[in-house]
């Protein structure tokens, strides 16, 4: 894969997380579905990964963290960075190991990136003393309200981003 | 035959008119219809029906075909109106909505002389479901600061400034589980605290604690902000009790207020950037 090619495909990359980035300021925010707005910034990480090179996904992780932490509030410092660099790690695991990469792969990795996403959220509200029940109840439905959401809009894009912009 | 009419043929002719002469003088000298033209019309009047009918149906289809096409050039006349007339309509409500908004800011300038207001446009909503929290596009260059308060155009708290950019600023709202504001039961004049809980926040409610006599509270009651501290004026509604509760650990008991401000509709808010602290 020539330099100029890889260019292009991460221009694209680029173009696409802005956009999903845009989707979720404006729109996803406004949306509430079983009492919880989705929220799929951390599947980007999820599904790049399942499609690319490990050192690609882990550089697009902690970038797409880095301006995610700088637009988007989060309940800790450096939340989406450390969040989306695991959940890269992970789903690049996932995608050689035990999902052959492909919708179902994304399904996994997204399902896991929520989740891992929810569980730090909810580390730190236990932490301030909320209600494990209140806890629990809102992870799992940002999980299941979110992932959706997740396979409609990212994956195809980028599926299609990586298809267009790889050499036959 | 032709032996027959060479013979009589002159006769015959002569009494088949005087026949015809003497029907054609009884039907103009009678009144009524000749049997002859009423026989005659009689067998030709299923065959006028018919033609009748198939005149009528053509003319009919014609009818409707022209009136298809006049209904249609109507039809998309109207479409024409209506759009205009809800494009006028929409573009009459927004003028409403801003109308009102900036009438309410109005009387809330009048209300609160003492508090130098800027008036600040929701941008964003929160972008998560464990907190509360808006972005707004006034930040520092208008003199918004952290730590200020923000209210709806009714003078109702949203909440607080926690992070100010040089054009835009955050605001944790006071259902968020970071928020803490000094409230005061405006009945009883109980002083309490107004926490936001992740339980309550769906809800769009919080749990006012420390209260000294929870018993006395009644479902309805309305609760401000103290104003105890100068750090934000008191007085500012902050909602009213729904319900009081016993904690998880079954000791304490708090009620849960419901705000008056639904932050995921707020479009318009008002940050206070002064205000009498001795008030």
């Amino acid at each position: 894969m020539t330099r100029r090619l890889i260019a292009i495909r991460w221009s694209f990359f680029t173009a696409a997380t802005l956009l999903v980035l845009f989707f979720q300021s404006q729109l996803l925010s406004r949306i509430t579905i079983w009492g919880v707005s989705p929220v799929i910034i951390v599947c980007m990480a999820a599904i790049a990964a399942t499609l690319e090179p490990p050192r690609h996904a882990a550089v697009f992780a902690l970038l797409l963290g880095a301006v995610a932490d700088t637009l988007f509030p989060a309940p800790v410092a450096c939340f989406y960075v450390l969040v989306c660099t695991v959940v890269a790690g992970l789903s690049v695991l996932v995608a050689r190991h035990l999902v052959v990469p492909g919708i179902r792969c994304a399904l996994v990795c997204c399902f896991g990136a929520l989740l891992l996403g929810s569980a730090v959220c909810a580390v730190v509200m236990l932490h301030r003393g909320a209600p494990l029940s209140a806890v629990l109840s809102l992870g799992l439905r940002e999980t299941i309200v979110s992932l959706p959401f997740a396979l409609v809009l990212i994956y195809p894009a980028f599926a299609h981003i990586h298809t267009i912009t790889t050499p036959r | 035959m032709k032996r027959f009419f060479s013979k009589h043929g002159l006769l015959l002719l002569a009494a088949i008119t005087t026949v015809m002469v003497i029907m054609c003088i009884i039907a103009a000298v009678s009144s009524g219809t000749p049997f002859l033209r009423n026989a005659a019309g009689m067998i030709a009047s299923p065959f006028r029906a018919a033609g009748s009918a198939v005149a009528g149906w053509a003319a009919d289809v014609e009818a409707h075909f022209d009136d298809v096409e006049m209904l249609q050039g109507e039809n998309d006349e109207l479409r024409r109106y209506v759009a205009e007339l809800e494009e006028q309509l929409r573009q009459a409500q927004t003028a409403m909505e801003e109308n009102e908004r900036l009438r309410e800011a109005l009387g809330l300038k009048n209300e609160y002389p003492d508090y130098e207001l800027t008036e600040a446009a929701v941008t964003e909503r929160s972008v998560s479901n464990w907190y509360s929290e808006l972005t707004l596009n006034r930040g520092t260059k208008q003199g918004v600061e952290i730590g200020q308060c923000v209210t709806d155009e009714y003078g109702n708290l949203v909440g607080v400034i926690t992070d100010a950019g040089y054009n835009w600023s955050r605001v944790t709202t006071l259902l968020d589980t970071d928020s803490a504001i000094g409230a005061t039961v405006f009945r009883t004049g109980d002083v309490a605290v107004a926490e936001g809980r992740l339980d309550l926040m769906e809800d769009g409610c919080l749990a006012l604690n420390y209260l000294t006599d929870p018993d006395s509270l009644i479902v309805g009651d309305q609760v401000v902000t103290s104003g105890l501290g100068g750090y934000l004026p008191g007085g500012l509604v902050i909602g009213a009790v729904r319900e009081v509760r016993i904690d998880d650990g079954g000791v304490n008991r708090y009620a849960v207020v419901k705000a008056k401000v639904t932050p995921k509709e707020l479009v318009q808010v008002f940050v206070i950037r002064d205000f009498d602290g001795e008030q």
